[in-house]
């Protein structure tokens, strides 16, 4: 296996674009990070695309304006975890020595589903009596509480927090502070969540090049090394099963961390899948951040705020940066090379030196989550 | 002049039917091959891949793991409504709609049974029943 290197990253800022072509929120994010790595077009080998609504050749779609067809385009569709699957397929094909400079771009346009709750997977015997994605976390949020004596107003922190962090960055959907008052009196989606526990529905692409470590210097002097990039799916459990433990997470980050050699105490930044704010709780524990129960201790000691010891979300998070589905693999992972890099601005973690990225969604009946995907980079 | 009875539709087909009592009965398999007992009902056991299912009646009561009360519903849904996960008494975990006064639900793991009811009325206006639980009310 050969070592990879991410040397170029761009995003857009999310929001809300119905009035973008689906192929004109793509293409600047892909020059971006071409321009990034200080590469042509004639350089990407291949691409490999993460999109979850965007439909047939999303990948096709986005590159055309750019006269980028011609090559390989992988589309990959893993709800959530889209865009981190395609930067994981990337990065395999580099790794094996199919390709040397691969582009990764994740993108998505939820505005075309005409706004509201995301329809629900077809077929889905939870989802035919009335479950939807914020219910199913909502679900997960009252049991935590039931087990761990978490309170609404101790929930409604994470929220605060992600949108305290999303104000310093420009790329974030929302880019105002919230108090906890807001958070607690919003109007209600899924109890016990009201909306501002909930991540906006939005639009964005993110892109990274990718290319094998010895040509790296040739773009770069700031490389952000690939140390794993993990990806599974959930176990199909029939009987009782403890939606409090995000088995999915728990068990991929015990598989990084093994495969990579870096511990929970190692990682200096990271993203994480905050669509709802139970989320980011219940991935502080299976994360290994902290120990199971005592993920609202973290959060409030501040560790995982600017300037703590393991920032997390410092981007504003899905809550506050936005969740354009396929796209937020990508978009975490442009984030974090910007933190490595130490190019993230007012919301730098400084000196980080490894970070982390985790994405898990897709609401199957049965399954904790359909996908998920984590990746650890190296400066 | 004769009226046509509307056949009520079930949000899943094939889950909801009547012991001799005329009582409802909740629908699942219970596999020949390992035992294991799914809802709904698989074509094939996703543990010994046996492909031999038989019809059971799950049990009728469990205890109220988790809701949701959902405001933000999906379009042709009334909403408020509250949605649960509920452990029955065989090992069985059923999503269903929790019945009762959504601004007063109940707290966790208290007892529910099985109650069939409207869920929604579909796009032609044929109203959708499905598997429901609410609070025991009685001692068994
Ligand atoms: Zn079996």
């Amino acid at each position: 296996m050969r070592k990879v290197a991410v040397i170029g990253a761009s995003m857009g800022r999310i929001g809300r674009y119905p009035e973008l072509m689906f192929q004109d929120l793509g293409w600047p994010a892909v020059k971006g990070a071409i321009d990034d790595a200080g590469l042509e077009r004639k350089h990407i080998q291949a691409v490999y695309c993460g999109s979850a609504y965007g439909g047939r050749l999303a990948g096709q779609r986005a590159l055309r304006p750019l006269g980028m067809t011609g090559i390989p385009v992988i589309n990959c569709e893993n709800a959530c975890s889209s865009g981190a699957t395609a930067f994981r397929e990337a990065y395999h094909a580099i790794a094996e020595g199919r390709y040397d400079r691969v582009l990764v771009l994740g993108i998505d346009k939820l505005t075309m589903l005409g706004g509201g709750v995301l329809p629900g997977q077809p077929e889905d015997w939870e989802v035919d009596v009335g479950l939807t994605m914020p219910a199913l976390y909502a679900m997960r949020a009252r049991r935590y509480m039931h087990e761990f004596g978490l309170t609404r107003e101790q929930l409604s922190q994470v929220s605060v927090k992600a949108r305290r962090h999303g104000a310093l960055n420009p790329f974030a959907q929302y880019q105002k502070p919230v108090t906890l008052e807001e958070v607690m009196a919003a109007r209600p989606v899924a109890e016990p969540f009201g909306l501002l526990h909930c991540c906006p529905t939005g639009d964005g692409a993110a892109a990274l090049v990718l290319c094998a470590g010895e040509l790296a210097a040739q773009s770069t002097t700031k490389p952000v090394w690939i140390a794993g990039a993990e990806l599974t799916s959930g176990r199909f459990v029939t009987g009782y099963r403890d939606i409090t433990t995000a088995e999915i997470t728990e068990r991929g980050a015990r598989e990084i961390y093994e495969e990579t050699g870096v511990s929970p105490q190692d990682v200096n930044v990271a993203e994480v899948h905050d669509a709802f704010a139970i989320a980011e709780l219940m991935y502080y524990e299976a994360l290994g951040f902290c120990k199971k129960g005592e993920a609202f201790q973290l959060l409030e000691s501040g560790a995982t705020s600017v300037g703590g010891h393991i920032p997390v979300n410092m981007s504003g998070g899905l809550l506050s940066k936005g969740h354009p589905v396929g796209a937020t693999g990508a978009a975490q992972l442009v984030e974090v090379v910007w933190q490595l890099r130490g190019q993230a601005g007012a919301r730098q973690a400084v000196g980080a030196k490894v970070g982390l990225t985790h994405c898990t969604g897709g609401g199957i009946a049965g399954l904790d989550h359909g996908a998920c995907s984590i990746t650890i980079l190296k400066s | 002049m004769s009226v046509e009875a509307v056949e009520p539709r079930y949000a899943l087909g094939g889950t909801i039917s009547f012991d001799d009592a005329r009582r409802h009965r909740l629908m699942g398999g219970k596999c020949a091959g390992c035992g294991a007992k799914v809802f709904p009902k698989p074509k094939i056991c996703s543990s010994c891949w046996s492909t031999e299912q038989e019809d059971v009646a799950l049990a009728t009561r469990g205890k109220l793991y988790s809701f949701s009360v959902v405001h933000a519903a999906r379009k042709g849904w009334p909403s408020p409504y509250a949605i649960a996960y509920v452990d029955l008494e065989d090992g069985v975990r059923i999503c269903a709609p929790l019945e009762g006064d959504v601004a007063n639900p109940p707290p966790l793991d208290t007892p529910v049974e099985l109650i069939v009811g409207t869920l929604r009325t579909d796009a032609d206006g044929v109203t959708v029943l499905s598997h429901r639980f609410k609070p025991v009310t009685e001692a068994r």
